[in-house]
């Protein structure tokens, strides 16, 4: 019995380090994608607009910014919602 | 660290606790993280090649033209002063449309410069995908980018285009003694296309005749005859096939018989004195200047610039790149395949025309409506040829 409960920790706590693992890499390559594309978008905008270039970097770190704090704040509500119900 | 001795119950108890904190550094970590990649992206793509512009104007070469009139191996390049603002935002349009097509992201069909006005000094770029296969993030990209060109785009002149009567007979060369002139009908073993100006190759030091190498249904039509339907009944042989290039679509023959081709168009009586750069394609689209042909179906027609530098994935695996866009689909018909699109000399109006490059095909899908074909410049960078 203890050491099948010793195993299942085991188990879970080795598939729950790779889900870890698993979504960090997803956050990085969702955030490269994401900012970079965030980028692009902004500079055809100001190419085909021709804003000033003190906005084109605000808008550059607002968007960043607020990208970051909002799926900051997703992820952190769901993942504290995951370790209750794994409870 | 200090928890490392304490027993593990107590170490999930505090999980949560440990994990708000190290968010938060986490949290700054990634905020900062991103902001580095986002302004080395845009230092990557340049921006301040275009943000960082003054005020004043550039010199840029918006022609290859002939000094000499009759000579069509006295080509110099001509320049003009363009506004520094515009000019640096159009090369940056280019530029990036060069990154994006490179890329080939799937469902990707196509796209364009279309470079904005002198006093807005700006310039977008239009991007066409496939809505089957696209995935939401080229979807956003695309609304976007579609939402920036619309603004921009041109109305067009529906007067003009509804007042032309196109003509139920093609037109057939008549006065050929001093050379074919381009905007007649010719005819391949396959069937009708319409005759191109003369095109110039300096390896060679000779003329060709040129049209749509798609007139041709074989896989290599090098060898191929060209002939010419003349007006008075018979048809005579132009020459036989000496280059093909598919992608381009247009083949140039070599004349094997008297016949020799003539730098002009025929029916509006110009000479042609040599053709645009692509930055004298922008300067064209820029003063909203119309751009004219002479098919050998459709006859003489004019329209607006709808894109330069285009790439077209729409007809094959082949991506068509260096493309120009123009005017409205009910400009091109079959057997006009070939012709050019040209305007007249800016610095010399009435001596005559300056080639901006060939007709291949229309648009036949919905929701899009232009002529498209190969730019000069395109065929002069990738092979020498000049008209």
């Amino acid at each position: 019995m203890t050491r099948t409960e010793t195993g299942e920790t085991n188990g879970t706590r080795a598939w729950g380090r790779l889900r870890a693992v698993f979504s960090l890499w997803r956050r990085v390559i969702t955030d490269l994608v994401v900012v970079g594309l965030w980028v692009v978008v902004l500079t055809l905008v100001f190419l085909s607009t021709g804003g000033p270039r003190w906005l084109y970097y605000v808008l550059l770190l607002v968007g960043v910014v607020s990208y970051t704090q909002l799926t900051t704040s997703a992820s952190s509500a769901s993942s504290s919602s995951s370790s209750s119900t794994s409870k | 660290m200090p928890d490392e001795p304490e027993n593990r119950t107590h170490r999930l108890a505090t999980l949560r606790d440990r994990l708000s904190p190290d968010m938060d550094r986490r949290t700054f970590l990634r905020t900062v993280a991103n902001a580095g990649y986002g302004l080395g992206i845009a230092s990557l793509l340049g921006v301040e090649d275009f943000l960082a512009v003054g005020d004043g104007e550039v010199p840029v070469v918006t022609a290859l033209a002939r000094e000499d009139p009759d000579d069509p191996w006295s080509t110099r390049e001509r320049t003009k002063s363009v506004p520094a603002e515009w000019y640096a935002r159009v090369s940056k349009a280019f530029e990036l449309h060069n990154h994006l097509a490179e890329t080939s992201i799937t469902g990707y069909l196509g796209s364009a410069v279309k470079p904005g006005t002198y006093d807005r000094g700006t310039a977008s770029i239009s991007i066409e995908a496939s809505a089957s296969e696209i995935g939401r993030i080229e979807d956003l990209l695309q609304i976007l980018v579609d939402g920036v060109s619309f603004d921009i785009e041109a109305i067009d002149d529906l007067d003009e285009l509804d007042g032309e009567t196109f003509e139920g007979e093609p037109r057939l060369a008549t006065d050929i003694d001093d050379g074919v002139p381009g905007g007649v009908r010719c005819q391949t073993e396959n069937g009708f296309a319409t005759l191109a100006p003369a095109l110039y190759h300096p390896n060679e030091q000779r003329a060709f005749f040129a049209t749509a190498e798609h007139a041709y249904s074989s896989d290599d039509p090098v060898g191929a005859p060209l002939s010419l339907p003349h007006e008075e009944g018979e048809t005579m042989d132009l020459g036989t096939v000496r280059y093909a290039h598919p992608v381009e679509d247009i083949v140039a023959i070599e004349p094997t018989g008297e016949l020799q081709p003539a730098s002009r168009i025929d029916g509006a009586s110009t000479q042609v004195l040599g053709q645009f750069t692509r930055i004298g394609l922008a300067d064209l689209a820029a003063r909203g200047e119309h751009l004219e042909k002479m098919g050998a179906e459709t006859g003489y027609s004019s329209g607006k610039i709808e894109g330069i530098d285009a790439v077209t994935c729409f007809t094959s695996d082949v991506c068509r790149t260096g493309q120009l866009r123009w005017g409205e689909e009910r400009d091109l018909t079959d057997g006009d395949s070939g012709s050019v699109t040209y305007h007249r000399d800016p610095e010399n109006p009435n001596d005559g025309v300056l080639v901006a490059g060939f007709n291949n095909a229309r648009t036949w899908w919905p929701g899009q409506s232009y002529v498209w074909g190969v730019s000069a410049y395109r065929l002069t960078n990738e092979y020498g040829y000049h008209f």
